[in-house]
This record gives structure tokens, sequence and C-alpha cells, in this order.
């Protein structure tokens, strides 16, 4: 009977089955049939109908407000039953209106490209709600960060101690509610951190950090290990939070772009463009074609030189000079071209909402014969490496995520697609021109940094050929529409970043931005390391850490 | 082995040959941005557009004084997006390092 | 004269500093003070084959207490305060400290909050502060040698009035 299933599954949803079709239960076949989410709320009323107290749907965007009491009750109901990803979870402080902090968990539905968010609500005199961790995983730094940014502490949480701020933080002040003050400069205070142990014969510790030996960002490593294998991983970060979230309640909206593009600047665009599109979706505006061809563009031409400067990362670290120069080489005409065509070599300030600042029609030509050269290039480059025994050495079981430790996990962009999860916000969730543009999700199942460096080779390729149709198919016309006003209101925006999906979600209100939560890819892949390092030796640990690609200024923020 | 060694061959010397031999950035670059005290009428779009803030305006004993400090300047371009009377302008220049913060600033003014 | 005399002139006198204060070539730290990366991405292009640093005997070491210089990016967190000042103090002096891209100049966009610090001189002193978001490999080498009195810098204030 589950083998019919499993058949009927494979022929007839094949592009929608996430993960083993033999796992698929009924419930997920009827809903197959119904492409529209409102099935999925459809059951949690039948299932929940009393601890439902409010609905409302936005575009694709369904909120539910349900009862404090029911949240890992229809969390995991909703995580488990129908195999949507949790994708963010962030707080914020309606006091002013209604007198609740409230919490909300953002499922997506992937097949529908529609988002389920729970709402809770939590009053100010108990701060304090059931934690989701136990039995949703994904939820452990999502809460802790809650817990130092609003105070608001989730009971039966696995690992309480403070993520955001460090040991010398005052207790008692939460930079994310309304009454504090950015400017505040809390005093510093005495405390202590308290790290994971390891004891046994032979088991020592080695601290790496916040300062690297190499041009890296700043972040503590702690490794337990006995010889070289290692035992234990544990990571500490947040030395490069700068207020982000913050600072968004407090510029206007034109500026607020700009932010966005130096919260994870080799993510510029990605950033960029998720802001706007969120700002745009609550202004009910629709960006001229021409502009979502050229956000396009852009959004590929940063895919490229961070998949390339990944590649040559993962060269310098397996000790291959050689093929480091050679992709860094490859990597700077990249850059170099940007420059050319943009005025920044990172892209930078060229969205704005509501279109894009600066047209690149002009440069079609250029582009195109620049890339055709460097895909050459890049196909030998990709050849040399993967004939080059030293290398293939290195990186063959390396640093491996199975695919059910990168679901539990959430590992997202190419680190997941490479441990076999099958997710791209570009076709799951199309935005700009994607939905018009033809291209493959390239996914592998090894997990390791093999995988890993595959997929980023394949994605290049693919990247190349989006950026080939967008620039012969460029509408014509204006580059931008005039936004004039921007009303109350909230909205996602979501883009697929080269590391991945990245999430914003903006609520806006009197003109301003009331809150801002970015969820960029490394907040969800930095668990991941902890569990790829595991048994491999030290000196692989910069490997997996390079092939992971992970920013520690997107997560930190 | 021999695959390496023609392909270090083919590509021979890519190194620039910058400082000694001067680097133009491209056309677009957006680079130090300049005032032209001639165009500029002290409306202050400028300030209120600049996204770290980097640009003020005085007024002091009868005089207007609008700075610009490049310390800080993160080189969007807002300001040359905003004034309506060409007075900002983003030029190619981008060889800014300087030993004090005092150099880092243009100032212009006028009486009112 | 012709620039190439002009710029073998400039060489020797700048070899003689050079070799006056740190011997015959430049060690750098690079610490990240909270930046967003896109100022490590400028750094790393500078060993690069196209920029190659080395050529000038510009090494970027492992260690502060290897280093001639620091170049410092980022506005300076409160996370990354006392990291920063452990690397400053473990850098043997004669050092030079240089504050690379808009955050390290004064805060840049992220200003003088209540995670961002807003510039590294407000906590160690600076010899050169090299403006841009971040800056092109050329202007940072160009930075590099103002710092070491290889070149001239070229920006003056200017006060125009009207």
């Amino acid at each position: 009977m589950k083998s019919q299933y499993v058949d009927t599954i494979k022929k007839e949803f094949k592009e929608f089955v996430i993960g083993d079709p033999a796992l698929v239960n009924e419930t997920y076949l009827t809903l197959k049939k119904d492409t529209n989410v409102m099935a999925y709320v459809d059951a949690i009323r039948k299932e929940f109908g009393g601890l439902i107290t409010g609905e409302a749907v936005l575009r694709n965007e369904v909120y539910l407000t349900i009862k404090k009491e029911a949240n890992v009750k229809i969390c995991d109901y909703l995580y488990h039953q129908f195999n949507t990803p949790l994708v963010s979870i962030f707080a914020t402080d309606e006091r002013k209106t209604d007198g609740h902090f409230k919490v909300h968990y953002v499922f997506s539905c992937d097949r529908e490209d529609a988002f389920i968010i729970l709402k809770i609500n939590i009053e100010e005199k108990s701060p304090q709600y059931r934690s989701i961790t136990s039995t949703i995983p994904v939820a452990n730094w999502y809460e802790r960060e809650i817990q130092d940014m609003f105070g608001l502490v989730p009971q039966g949480h696995p690992d309480p101690r403070h993520l955001i701020h460090f040991e010398d933080w005052e207790t008692g002040l939460y930079p994310l509610r309304k009454d504090f003050d950015i400017r505040t400069k809390p005093k510093r205070v005495k405390g202590e951190y308290v790290y994971r142990r390891v004891d046994g014969e032979g088991v020592y510790e080695i601290p790496v950090g916040p300062v690297h030996a190499g041009v890296i960002e700043p972040g503590h490593f702690r490794f337990s290990v006995a010889g070289e294998p290692i035992l234990n991983l544990e990571i500490r970060h947040f030395y490069t939070h700068k207020g982000v979230e913050k600072l968004f309640e407090n510029i206007p909206f034109d500026k607020a772009v700009f932010l966005a593009e130096r919260i994870s600047g080799d993510n510029s665009v990605a950033h960029a463009v998720a802001f706007c599109q969120a700002i745009e979706k609550i202004a009910g505006v629709e960006i001229p074609p021409r502009a979502k061809y050229i956000r396009t563009i852009l959004l590929e031409h940063e895919r490229l030189y961070n998949h390339l400067g990944d590649i040559a990362g993962i060269a310098t670290d397996v000790a291959f000079a050689f093929g480091a120069a050679q992709a860094n080489m490859l990597k700077e005409d990249l850059l170099q071209l940007n420059e050319y065509v943009t005025g920044s070599r990172l892209l930078r300030g060229m969205n704005t909402i509501g279109g894009v600042r600066r047209d690149i029609g002009d440069n079609k030509d250029k582009i195109l014969l620049k890339l055709s050269t460097f895909q050459q290039e890049f196909r030998k480059l990709m050849e040399l490496l993967m004939e080059t025994p030293s290398v293939v050495d290195r990186i063959e079981t390396t640093g491996r995520i199975y695919n059910d430790i990168a679901k539990e996990l959430h590992v997202v962009g190419p680190a997941g697609r490479a441990s076999g999860i099958d997710r791209d916000t570009r076709r799951d969730h199309p935005y700009a021109a994607y939905r018009e543009l033809n291209f493959k999700v390239q996914a592998h199942k090894s997990g390791d940094v093999y995988a890993r460096t595959r997929v980023r080779a394949d994605e290049v390729h693919e990247s190349i050929a989006i950026i080939e149709q967008a620039l012969w198919s460029l509408p014509e016309g204006a580059i931008k529409n005039e936004v004039k006003e921007i009303p109350d209101g909230f909205a996602l925006g979501y883009t697929e970043a080269p590391r991945g999906e990245t999430i914003y979600w903006v609520r806006t209100e009197g003109g301003r931005i009331e809150r801002c939560k970015v969820r960029d890819p490394s907040f969800c892949n930095w668990l991941a390391i902890e569990y790829a390092v595991l048994d491999n030796i030290v000196p692989d640990f910069p490997i997996i850490n390079k092939s992971l690609s992970l920013s520690y200024s997107g997560n930190d923020m | 082995m021999l695959e390496i060694l023609k392909r270090r061959f083919r590509t021979g010397i890519v190194t620039t040959g910058y400082p000694a031999v001067p680097d133009i950035a491209p056309p677009g670059f957006r680079g130090k941005p300049e005032l032209s005290g001639d165009r500029c009428t002290y409306c202050g779009d400028c300030v209120s557009a600049c996204p770290p803030g980097v640009i003020s305006l005085e007024k002091v004993n009868g005089e207007e004084k609008l700075t610009l400090s490049y310390c800080g300047c993160i080189f969007c371009g807002r300001c040359e997006e905003v004034c309506p009377y060409g007075a900002v302008k983003l030029t190619q220049e981008y060889e800014l390092a300087s030993k004090t913060k005092d150099d880092l600033q243009t100032i212009i003014r006028r009486k009112t | 004269m012709t620039v190439e005399n002009e710029i073998e002139i400039m060489g020797q006198r700048l070899n003689e500093k050079i070799n006056n204060m740190f011997g015959r070539s430049l060690h750098i730290r690079e610490v990240d003070a909270g930046s967003c990366n896109a100022c490590e991405v400028e750094v790393t292009a500078l060993s690069n084959p196209i920029y190659d640093m080395e050529r000038f005997g510009v090494h970027i070491v492992a260690s502060p207490r290897h280093a001639d210089m620091l170049l410092v990016t980022g506005p300076v967190t409160r996370n990354m305060e006392l990291a920063l000042l452990k690397t400053y103090n473990a850098t043997p002096s004669p050092k030079l400290v240089a504050a690379m891209g808009s955050c390290a100049c004064n805060g840049g966009i992220f200003g003088d909050t209540y995670a961002s610090g807003g510039g590294v001189d407000k906590f160690i002193p600076v010899d050169v502060y090299i403006p841009g978001c971040p800056p092109r490999p050329q202007a940072v080498i160009f930075g590099l040698m103002v710092a070491m009195d290889k070149f001239e810098q070229k920006i003056r204030k200017t006060e125009v009035k009207a």
C-alpha cells in the first residue's frame, strides 16, 4: 500500500517532493492535490479549532494568532505533519498598541509559495512562554536571541545561556524593547560564560579566536580534542553585533536600504532586495519589469563572485596554491566587471525602494563577452581542481552533514542542497524575474565538502545561464517606480542569497520602520558546523568552515 | 602537473602596475564626492539624505557653512541624487587615505 | 624629470624610511572589529595575483606579536572592544594602526550606538584613515603607502568661500 503511494507521488508530484518520498504520509498526498495553502490552515483549524483566536491572510502570508499555551503543539503539528520548514522566529514589542509582546513563528510552505505565521501574545507581567526547541531544534538560537533582545524567557529551553550579549552585559536591559534608547551605553558588569566541557583521558581544549590567524571575521571556537580528531566544538559568536535591528527602527526607509546592504557585505544585493521587496509589498507597489530583470542580474552576479571566492578559499585551505591563485584571478575579474557595470565592486548602491538606481542595459555586450570567457576559464579551473588527487582526497567525505541532521537544523543554501535538501527560494518563492527564467536547482546527496564544492560549481553555470537569459530578454521601460507613501503594514521579503535563504520581516507604522527582523542564512548554518566537524581532524576545520561559507556579520548583526 | 605548467605559462603576468602606473577607476565609479560652492543653495537636502550623516550645515554669525566629511562617507551617491542644483558630484577619485581626520573634509561657506 | 624617475626617487626615499623603521618589510595583522565583511573581501583581494601585496614586502601575518601594523576594519563593536585592545597591546612597538573603511573611520552607517563604538580612534590611536565602503584594493595599497610615508597623502582639507 505504502509503495503505491510512493509511486504515485513520485510520478505526479515529482517536483514537489522534498526529501525521501517513503516518509510521505496520506495527509500529505491529499494536500498535494489541493495546491492551496488554505488546506493547511483548514487542517490546523480542524485539529486545534478552539486554540486559534485570530486569522488574517495578506498576500501569500497567513497569520494565525494562537493561544500562548498551544505554541508547542501547533508548531509541532505544522512542522512535522506538513513538512513545512521553520524559517524564522522573532518577537515584537507591541505594548503600546495592545499591551503585549508577540512572538511569531514563520513556516514556509514551499510547494504553495506561501508562509504560515503563528503568533502568540505574551503579557508584560509574565514574560515567559514555552520553548519549542526540544521538539524543533531549529528554534534554539532564535529563542535565545529573543531572550536577550526582548527579555522573553523560553521555559524549558535546554541551553538558556546568553547568546548575543556577553557576560559583561547588565541584566534587565533589552535592546529591542521600545523603551530602550539606542544611544544607551550600558556599563560593563562582572560575569562568566560557561563553556560545555568534555572530560576524559587525553582530552584537551583548543580555544581559537576571536582574532584569527587568517583574514576572516571574529568569532570564538572551542575544540575539545583527543589527539587530532575533534570530539566536540562549541562556537561562540556575536562579536560583531552592531545593533542593526534596533538601528532600522531609527532611520528612514531610504537610508535603511543602505543599512541592509551592510548587514553582510558580500551578500549586499540579496539583503537589499529582500528589504526592498518587503517594503514594496507593504506599499502595494509593483516594480517595473526592467527593474526586476536588473535585480535578477545583480543577484546572480553576486552569487558568481561569492561562489568563486568560496572555491578559492577551499583551494587555499587544502594548500593547492595554484588553483587558489587561478580562482582568485577569476573572482577579481568578476569584481572588476561589477565595478565597471555598477560603480561598486560589491554591487552596492544599486537597489532602492521601487526599483533600481542605475541601468545596466548599455553594458549588455560587455557582460556577455566577459561571462563567456569566464565560463571557459572556470570550466578548466574546475577540471583542474577535481582532477588533482591532493584536492579531492582532502575534500571527499570531509565535514559530512547527513540529510536528517541538515533537515533538523534547517541548513539552507548550497550547504543544504549538498545534503540533499532540495530547496531554493528562487524556485519555491519566486521573486524578481525568476518566475520567467529557466534554471535548474542543483542538489547533491553526499553532504561533504566535495558535494558543497560541486553544488557551487554547478550553480556558477546556472547563474551564467540566468544572466544571459535575463540580458537577452531585458524588457524596455523605466527602472524605478516612485514610492511616495508607505502605509502602515507588515510583510515578508525573501531572497536566495549566495549563502541561502534570506528572510526579512518588516512592520511599518507612521511612515517609519517599527520592527525589522533579518534572518541571514548563516544564522541557520552556523549550528550545522558543530556537527559537521565531529570526528574530523582539526586541520580540516578551515576547509569545512569555508565550504559552509558562513558570514559572521550576517549572523551577529 | 603538465597541465599546471601549461596554464602557468599561458597566464603570464597579471599583476597590476599600481601604484607605479596610475589606475583610473571606471567612469561610473562612486568615489570622492565634491561640492560646488557656486551651485549650492544651502537648502540642506543632502544633509537629511546622507545615510551616515557626514554632511552638516551650520549657520553661525551670518554665515552658512556646509561641511562634508569623507571620514564615514559610504559613497552611496544619495547626495548627488537628491541635489536639485547639481552641486554635489561623485568623482572617480579614490586615493583618499589621510593621516588626519581634519584633512578628510571639504567645506563651502557663504554670507547670508 | 620623467614620471619613472620620480617614482624611482620616491621609491628610494620610501625604502630608506622602511629600512629605518621596520627593516625591509611591513607585517600586517588584520583585525575585524565588527565590519560587515566587505573590507575582508578587499583585504583578501590584496593577496591575489592581481594586486599581490607581497611585491612591496607587505605580508599579512597570523599573530599581532609578529606585526608592525594593525589594519582595523569595522566600527569597534562593544563585544570586540576588549579583543581589539588586547591585540593592540600584544603588538610590539613601534607600531602603526590603519583604520580601513568608513565604519573604522567614524562608525559609518552604524554610528555610535549601544553595540557599535563609532570608530577605531575612540579606542586606540590611528595613524592612517582609509575611507571607502569598502575601499578598492588600490585605495588600500595607497593607504598603506601613506602610512609608511612612501607616498604623500593627496587629500587636503579644502575650504571654499562662495
